[in-house]
């Protein structure tokens, strides 16, 4: 359990359901990661201000589409960089996350060790690192 | 007086003897009346039809007064119509009268023994070269079995109809060319559509052409090539008038028709109703278990994030229920995963992944992982297969892994389970064994069913949904593989599957 380097790695998570925002913050903060959380898509303007170093993305949020939001999200030059990680409990996660050009995903329920691992290995990526 | 009767002569008696002989033998009673109204001549076939015991007493009636008199004591006489037969009626009578060839069909009731029979009466009048009337030739035959088989057809025919109509199942009958040529009650119920635009109509022109269904064609015209009748076709139709429809057919070879035609009875069944609760049901298990995701995931992180909190609490008891805990979140976890696959296989939504995979690398990793569910059981892998698979490592990964805990759980005194992996041409095989209390061979089929459940004498908790092996099956049939059971009651059980080798497989050296 390695701390991440300083300055604290922005995590966003995108999610309709407050348990799973609520767990994903405390799991995350838990290593030492600066998380926000939002029930809903509120713009690229809002994602591109809070700077985040990966989105954990649900795919199925209440009137918006996650695929959509990841879409747009890799379309605009001021986000695309930043990896877009799905959330969801669909039997098709690999092939929803290739849809929407999303870098990875993860199915629920998923394991806290699971989650440490994919949210390093990312914001590891996203800073060149190994 | 002459001694010895001329060649000529003798040849005439030789005819006579003969014709004689055939006439007593025929199936047919000949009389012979004389203008006068006595009989002349009389098989015996004739005298028993009109109820004399031998020819004798036939040709001792004088008239035909007195022959009428005893033959109406004797039956009861009708026409086809069941109108009696009166002395106007005589075919005799009228030959002798109008000198033409008469006919009578008449059913005869014996008024003693009740015996039913029915004759054809014919009465032929043969006259001199100046138009005289010589006798009349008269015979009955007896078509009492013809009339039996007669009614017996005629009833045929219509339970037949009585059937076809009454069924609930729509049904059509097609010719050769696949063109309508009856139609049931039930069919003209399911469909608004008229018998005149029904019947001599192709099949697939029905309703607008709604009937042109490939899979409906395919299935006709391989049945026309190769005699194969069809059953359990399903096709969904969307009719204007009615909307969807989904039916279930089945073609079967009719008996030929009179003019030697072949014919085709189509039987459909109406499972719309059934397919759309079906539907409802599996729609419904569907998001249950996708529901039953969120709510499982949280609780089971925040339990996981508690433990990694108290992990070196000196208090055994919180760290003892933390674990319980998440081993029922596990269980539940498992369960509506397992539903969920249960309703994709059922909607035909199942599909597979197009990657390969190691496939010795997935088991040992599996088998280490579920080395930890009982250390009473050594799980021991035999043999390497040294091939890469196509397809889900996740799904096959959890067909092992059921095939691994069943042999556990139903092989409680034993201390063993043995996965053998051998390399075959062109596929993988893979067999889990267990020692354990086995599954009786009636059984042996039915346990890939879903939920099914072997019956324990013992009582054991054996409990579970039942629909393990039914998602492994559905896995590896998936997968183009093939699944089953080898297993003796008392000793134990193997299952084994087979997985085809992904494409470019290079087996590795080992």
């Amino acid at each position: 359990m390695s701390r991440p380097l300083r300055p604290k790695k922005k995590l966003l998570i995108i999610d309709d359901n407050p348990g799973i925002l609520f767990i994903m913050q405390e799991a995350l903060e838990l290593k030492g990661y600066d998380v926000s959380v939002a029930e809903k898509f509120a713009g690229i303007e809002r994602v591109r201000k809070g700077a985040p170093d990966l989105i954990y993305l649900d795919i199925s949020l209440i009137g918006q589409d996650g695929r959509e939001i990841a879409r747009e999200l890799k379309h605009d030059k001021r986000t695309k960089h930043v990896p877009i990680i799905i959330l969801t409990a669909h039997p098709h996660a690999s092939r929803l996350a290739r849809e929407a050009g999303a870098d990875s995903f993860l199915s629920k329920p998923f394991e806290l060790e699971h989650l440490w691992e994919m949210t390093a290995k990312y914001v590891l990526k996203r800073n060149g690192g190994k | 007086m002459r001694t010895t009767k001329p060649e000529t002569q003798k040849n005439t008696d030789l005819g006579n003897d003969l014709l004689n002989v055939t006439i007593n033998n025929l199936p047919i009673g000949v009389i012979i009346f004389v203008p006068s109204g006595r009989v002349s001549y009389a098989n015996i076939q004739g005298a028993n039809y009109l109820g004399y015991p031998s020819v004798r007493s036939l040709l001792a009636q004088k008239d035909l007064a007195s022959m009428r008199k005893r033959l109406l004591e004797t039956f009861v006489i009708t026409d086809e119509n069941g109108v009696l037969y009166t002395a106007d009626k005589s075919p005799v009578v009228l030959a002798m009268a109008q000198k033409k060839p008469q006919e009578y069909t008449a059913h005869f009731v014996h008024k003693k023994t009740g015996k039913e029979s029915w004759m054809i009466i014919r009465a032929k009048p043969v006259l001199d070269k100046k138009g005289e009337l010589e006798m009349v030739v008269y015979s009955l035959t007896d078509i009492t079995e013809q009339r039996e088989y007669q009614a017996q057809l005629k009833h045929t025919l219509s339970y037949a109809h009585g059937i076809l109509g009454t069924m609930r199942e729509p049904l059509l009958v097609l010719d050769r060319n696949l063109r309508v040529k009856s139609a049931n009650a039930a069919f003209y119920r399911m469909l608004p559509i008229t018998q005149e635009n029904t019947e001599g109509k192709l099949i697939f022109e029905l309703k607008n052409k709604t009937w042109d269904k490939p899979q409906l064609r395919e299935a006709l015209n391989k049945f026309l090539a190769k005699k194969s009748s069809f059953h359990g076709l399903e096709i969904a139709f969307d009719f204007p008038a009615i909307g969807p429809k989904v039916l279930l057919f089945s073609g079967q070879r009719l008996l030929q028709d009179e003019k030697d035609e072949e014919l085709i009875l189509l039987a459909m069944e109406d499972i719309t109703k059934y397919r759309f609760l079906q539907q409802r049901n599996d729609n419904f298990i569907s998001t249950a278990s996708h529901e039953l995701k969120t709510p499982m995931t949280t609780i089971k992180v925040l339990v996981q994030i508690l433990r990694k909190r108290f992990e070196r609490s000196k208090d055994p008891v919180l760290v003892e229920y933390l674990a319980r805990m998440n081993q029922q979140i596990e269980h539940l976890t498992k369960l509506a995963v397992d539903l969920l696959d249960v309703s994709r296989i059922r909607a035909n939504k199942f599909t597979v992944e197009e990657k390969t995979f190691d496939f010795d690398s997935m088991v040992i990793e599996v088998v280490k992982s579920c080395q930890f569910l009982s250390p009473q059981h050594k799980l021991i892998i035999k043999g390497k297969t040294g091939a890469e698979v196509k397809g889900g490592r996740d799904s096959i990964s959890r067909v092992f892994i059921n095939l691994i805990v069943n042999a556990i759980k139903y092989s409680p005194d034993a201390t063993k389970v043995i996965i053998t992996l051998s390399p075959l041409k062109k596929r993988v095989r893979a067999s889990v064994q267990d020692f354990g209390i086995g599954i009786a061979k009636i059984h042996h089929e039915k346990i890939f069913d879903r939920f099914f459940q072997v019956g324990n004498k013992e009582k054991k908790n054996f409990l579970g949904l039942g629909i393990g092996l039914y998602i492994s099956k559905a896995t590896i049939n998936a997968h183009h593989g093939r699944m089953w059971v080898e297993s003796e009651e008392g000793k134990g059980s193997t299952f084994f599957f087979t997985l085809p080798l992904g494409k470019g497989n290079n087996k590795k050296h080992s």
